[in-house]
């Protein structure tokens, strides 16, 4: 799929039940935003983001499921070329928590290994917690998976959420020189997109 | 003259019904037809060559017509010679396979530099035709002028000159033996070799000039020559290659044509192409406000509702303008370009693109329809909820069927998109339409996947509304119509299951081999009659019902009678069916890897048995007939306990017992 791209491109879907923050992490992400009173009901249906990380540069692109989750059957279409899984649930919220293996189900049963999942405990900023960072960091070793736990409203953690899921992607710097090579052919289509870039462009040195 | 003025009338008639037609004949490049000895041999020379006259003027008059042309002439000759006796014989020789002419190395190119050698090339090719009773017409064309590309390999050909298109006319006499005479010759052959190949750009100006001329070279030279000479030799040459390069037709063979080619050719279809930002997109980003004159709202409420209302109309048109438009007009689009240009025909367009116009119109009206809540309101009548949900109830009963056939359809044919990317053209194709503006870099599969989620967005806009809608009969419209919503997702989501079910189960059924009965009862006399009947199981169709779906599939070990694991067995628990089977040799589609061991039973004939007494996982199954025979009792060790007690669930859910 990432066949002569200038940069290295990954998927990233968001899973989890509702009302569990999905949107409003992408939102933070792309905008460093939150608003409690008013959050539009769909952030972004999908929008790549680039990312600058150490040495590398990758472009992420960030798949909501927002409004799916009823609806299993439509999830696996986003999981199926996804690199990343981020699969969230609500601090606050234990059905949330306890949904969360039959999604890492889901999407291992659609990538297998090949991919990254991340456990996300969102909501850190509330006081009412009831599922405890013990209980998830547990819950993520036991599924293998990575564990981060945010609030998309304070911005706490998010950008490590990212950061972590992109470093762990596997053989990263093998595909990254392959398309280094890639890039010195194909100068075409590398200008109308670098504008784009870099309005959402966060620095992270 | 009266006579002649008829004739330009009727090929103008019948020129103007082949081009409103869809193209259907473009694929033929020789074909033979009879026809009626009506009109003396000098009446059809003069009606062809009237009839070339007149088409190529049209052809000139624009672009639009330059891509018909040769469909054009393979359509004039069949009309007006259709209606035929048996005394005459025409041919319509298009060399497409210039392989067949030896000596060129590049599969695309045509090149043929005087009209001379042309005849006889013809000639060598059409003897077998000529020799017919009666008069015998061939005409000659040729239209791949393809620029070489050999710098990319493609075809390795050095030669960079552009194949001129002869357009050979000719009368052939009656005589079997004698070659054929040539009565009229029409060649285009531009002149210029163009080693700039990314030139190939369509300059309208240029064309123009380049036109008018060759139309008074026609007629000056052309005409007046075949007039004055006897050989009535018309030798039109065409000094650019610019209209040709419009259309160059590799032949069908070369399916592989080099990047280079296709980055022209997408280069063309991005200048000719009415690529154009809908006028919705204007909105994008604006605020419902700059609609009303007076931006205060009567309540803090009100204002969030008309937020919602926006947003709802926001999202229709970022999804209009940013995923369906682009997939619409450069995926499809240049798709249906490189068609043309019978490049990557392999990727066809309806299994691809499915109803994505019918999509596009939907989601248009949907936008267009919302806006007017907005547009042209004044204070008070600002995106009133029963206006609001009579523009959704207004498309209820078309949204339903149009989506679930673009998202059944997306889902269908994933293997087979999966399965272009084989193909290096393919390639070539996402990257020229990825790095186009509008589609802003995505990839074909994102925004194929968009109308799927997209229609699972409108529940979610909705609700939001209805948050803020506070008039109760507003809110039970608006109630009854998210509901609807929820519905059709349903039913798209259980079509999809289902249908996913099927390919699982036909990818299945294809591994399994159900050993027929001639094996299973080897010692019994088997009357020859009677073999046709039981060479095969009729279970193997069993899968393929509709109303069998997997629920659970997993390797065991089977365990021999001292308990210690020999061989592995695949446990396949459909709805109705348990199926227990052998691996024998790798797992690939051709063959069929998986024996079945015994006959399937259905889960309500089996009793299961967890010996308690064992450490290990191992599960036992004593299967029976429907009259409680006890038929074989299978002891399998599962490959965890966990495993073991998801398998004794489900089976005891369809009927089985546990004993």
């Amino acid at each position: 799929m990432d066949f002569k791209n200038p940069m290295r491109k990954f998927k990233i879907v968001f899973l989890g039940e509702e009302a569990v923050g999905k949107t409003s992490i992408i939102t933070r992400f792309m905008y460093d935003t939150f608003d409690s009173n008013y959050q539009a009901t769909i952030g972004i249906d999908f929008l790549a983001k680039t990312m600058y990380l150490d040495d590398r540069t990758v472009r992420l692109q960030l798949w909501d499921t927002a409004g799916q989750e009823r609806f299993k059957a439509l999830v696996p279409a986003y999981i199926r070329d996804s690199a990343i899984a981020i699969v969230v649930y609500d601090i606050t919220n234990s059905a949330s928590f306890d949904a969360v293996d039959q999604w890492i189900e889901d999407v291992r049963a659609e990538r297998g290994d090949d991919v990254v999942i991340v456990l996300t405990g969102n909501k850190l900023d509330l006081e009412d917690r009831v599922i405890s960072t013990e209980k998830g960091e547990s819950k993520a070793k036991e599924l293998n998976v990575i564990f981060v736990e945010t609030s998309a409203k304070s911005g706490a953690n998010i950008k490590q959420l990212f950061k972590r899921a992109v470093l762990a992607l596997p053989s990263m710097e093998i595909e990254e020189e392959e398309e280094e090579e890639n890039k010195k052919e194909d100068i075409v289509q590398v200008t109308p997109v670098e504008e784009e870039k870099d309005q959402s462009t966060v620095c992270w040195c | 003259m009266e006579h002649q003025a008829d004739q330009l009338v009727a090929i103008q008639q019948s020129l103007d019904q082949f081009l409103s037609r869809p193209r259907s004949r473009t694929t033929s490049s020789s074909f033979i037809m009879k026809r009626r000895r009506t009109r003396s041999i000098e009446d059809e020379n003069t009606r062809l060559k009237e009839m070339l006259q007149q088409s190529l003027k049209r052809e000139l008059d624009g672009l639009s017509k330059i891509k018909h042309l040769q469909e054009m002439y393979q359509d004039l000759l069949y009309r007006t010679h259709s209606n035929g006796e048996d005394s005459k014989q025409y041919q319509l020789n298009c060399p497409e396979s210039p392989t067949s002419r030896g000596g060129m190395s590049s599969p695309k190119l045509v090149v043929v530099q005087e009209s001379a050698p042309i005849v006889n090339q013809s000639d060598e090719e059409s003897p077998g035709n000529a020799k017919t009773n009666g008069g015998s017409f061939i005409f000659t064309k040729q239209l791949s002028p393809t620029p070489s590309l050999g710098a990319t390999g493609g075809g390795g050909s050095a030669t960079s000159t552009l194949a001129p298109i002869p357009i050979l006319l000719r009368d052939v006499k009656q005589e079997r033996e004698k070659p054929p005479t040539i009565l009229k010759e029409v060649t285009f052959a531009p002149e210029m070799p163009s080693d700039d190949v990314k030139s190939m750009s369509l300059d309208q100006r240029a064309l123009n000039s380049e036109f008018s001329k060759s139309d008074e070279q026609i007629q000056r030279k052309g005409l007046e020559r075949s007039r004055s000479n006897g050989d009535e030799k018309i030798n039109v040459r065409q000094r650019s290659g610019s209209f040709w390069k419009r259309r160059p037709r590799p032949p069908p063979e070369d399916s592989n044509p080099p990047s280079d080619y296709v980055d022209n050719l997408f280069q063309n279809f991005k200048k000719s192409a009415n690529i154009k930002p809908d006028p919705l997109s204007e909105y994008l980003g604006l605020h419902w406000s700059v609609f009303c004159t007076d931006r205060n709202c009567k309540s803090r409420e009100d204002e969030k509702y008309r937020d919602a209302v926006w947003e709802l109309f926001q999202a229709e048109t970022k999804y209009l303008t940013k995923q369906l438009q682009p997939l619409e007009q450069v995926y499809k689009g240049f798709l249906e370009e490189l068609h043309f240009h019978r490049v990557l025909e392999e990727a066809k367009i309806e299994k691809i693109f499915a109803n994505l116009s019918e999509l596009c119109e939907l989601s248009s009206s949907i936008a267009n329809d919302l806006l007017k809540l907005f547009e042209g309101r004044s204070q008070d009548n600002v995106a009133l909820p029963n206006e609001l949900v009579l523009s959704f109830s207004m498309f209820g009963h078309k949204f339903n069927p149009v989506y679930k056939t673009f998202c059944t359809n997306f889902e269908q044919q994933r293997g087979y998109i999966k399965s272009l990317e084989k193909i290096p053209t393919y390639h070539d194709y996402l990257r020229l339409c990825r790095s186009s503006p509008s589609v802003q870099r995505s990839d074909i599969n994102d925004l194929l996947i968009a109308p799927m989620q997209h229609q699972c967005h409108y529940q979610l806009l909705l609700d939001n509304v209805l948050k803020h809608t506070t008039d109760p009969n507003h809110r039970a419209v608006l109630h009854s119509t998210i509901k609807a919503f929820k519905v059709s997702l349903k039913e798209l989501e259980s079509a999809i299951a289902q249908q996913r079910c099927s390919l699982e189960l036909l990818e299945l059924s294809e591994m399994i081999y159900w050993p027929p009965v001639t094996q299973l009862s080897t010692e019994s006399f088997i009357p020859q009659t009677l073999m046709d009947h039981i060479r095969e199981q009729p279970s193997s169709s069993l899968l393929k019902s509709s109303n069998c779906y997997l629920k659970l599939q997993e390797t065991f070990k089977l365990l021999d009678s001292r308990g210690r694991p020999y061989s592995d067995v695949q446990l396949i628990l459909l709805k109705d069916l348990l199926l227990i089977a052998e691996i024998k040799g790798q797992p690939s589609k051709k063959t069929h890897p998986y024996h079945l061991l015994h006959q399937p039973f259905p889960p309500n004939c089996i009793k299961i048995h967890l010996p308690p007494e064992s450490p290990r996982p191992v599960i036992t199954l004593l299967c029976h007939s429907t009259l409680g025979q006890q038929l074989a009792v299978l002891s399998l060790l599962s490959t965890g306990n966990e495993e073991r007690s998801k398998w004794v669930n489900q089976l005891t859910s369809l009927g089985a017992k546990e004993i």
